[in-house]
């Protein structure tokens, strides 16, 4: 009961932030939201019984990509303003169009039956997974991260300092 | 909570990143709006293997999380690539892939 209340108020408040990082003109609005929207995202991980998931949202996205994206705003700040920008064409059929499909996939979820209950993720099956099953996606992901920084740094060096 | 309530919430968020990378014009908005779409698959997969009492879907989460970080610092060093050359973020001045 209580979880289920959680679960509710996490989503509205997810949906809530999603709508302020599309419709704030400012883009240090957009930063802040965004990171209201991350570190909501992990309360709910942890309220769907999968806790070290959830603390690993919160480090990474509530902590590292938000500085990354502020970092990426303050120097590049010379365009700060968004411009209004209206994009209405042929709004009908697209209203058309959604509620169609909408109506499509409700009649062919309301066929299945889902699930209801939560279960708990421990942190012994997912390290014996990751250190067992999946070590060789871990090692590549290690390749793909070094390769990343590596392209990173050469891509924002000057070309005379090449 | 029936589990097709969460993955509503994870499509609608899909949904609003769509929108944001198709409209908006500023180059640390459009990443954002990425953000929020990876966000929402990361979501799905956490769902999944809560309900279904699967860890593989907690540890594809965990994967993700580290690519999608290191995504995000790739398109920061595009943006301030872009900006020393353009002297602005702007999506619309970029055509030099275009023919």
């Amino acid at each position: 009961m209580i979880t289920d209340l959680l679960l509710l108020l996490l989503s509205f408040f997810a949906i809530f932030f999603a709508v302020g990082v599309l419709y704030s003109r400012e883009v240090v609005h957009v930063v802040i939201y965004i990171a209201g929207l991350f570190i909501d995202l992990g309360g709910l991980y942890i309220v769907l019984s999968s806790p070290y998931v959830g603390a690993v949202q919160i480090f990474v996205y509530g902590g590292a990509v938000t500085v990354l994206l502020m970092f990426g705003v303050m120097l590049t700040k010379r365009t700060i303003k968004e411009k209004k920008e209206k994009i209405v064409t042929q709004f009908d059929y697209a209203v058309i169009v959604a509620l169609l499909v909408s109506l499509y996939v409700g009649a062919l979820f309301s066929y299945t039956n889902y699930p209801t209950e939560l279960y708990y993720i421990g942190y012994y099956s997912l390290s014996n997974n990751m250190f067992g099953t999946y070590i060789g996606t871990f090692v590549l992901l290690g390749i793909v991260i070094m390769a990343a920084v590596i392209g990173g740094v050469y891509i924002v060096k000057e070309e005379d300092q090449l | 909570m029936n589990e097709i309530v969460m993955l509503s919430l994870s499509g609608i968020l899909l949904g609003m990143g769509l929108y944001g990378v198709l409209t908006k014009k500023n180059l640390i908005v459009v990443i954002a709006s990425i953000e929020i779409m990876i966000n929402s698959a990361i979501l799905n997969f956490v769902i999944f293997s809560s309900y279904n009492n699967n860890p593989s879907g907690d540890l594809a989460a965990l994967f993700f999380i580290a690519l999608a970080a290191s995504e995000v610092a790739v398109g920061l060093a595009l943006a301030l690539s872009i900006f020393r050359k353009r002297k602005s973020v702007n999506i619309d001045i970029l055509n030099l892939l275009r023919w």
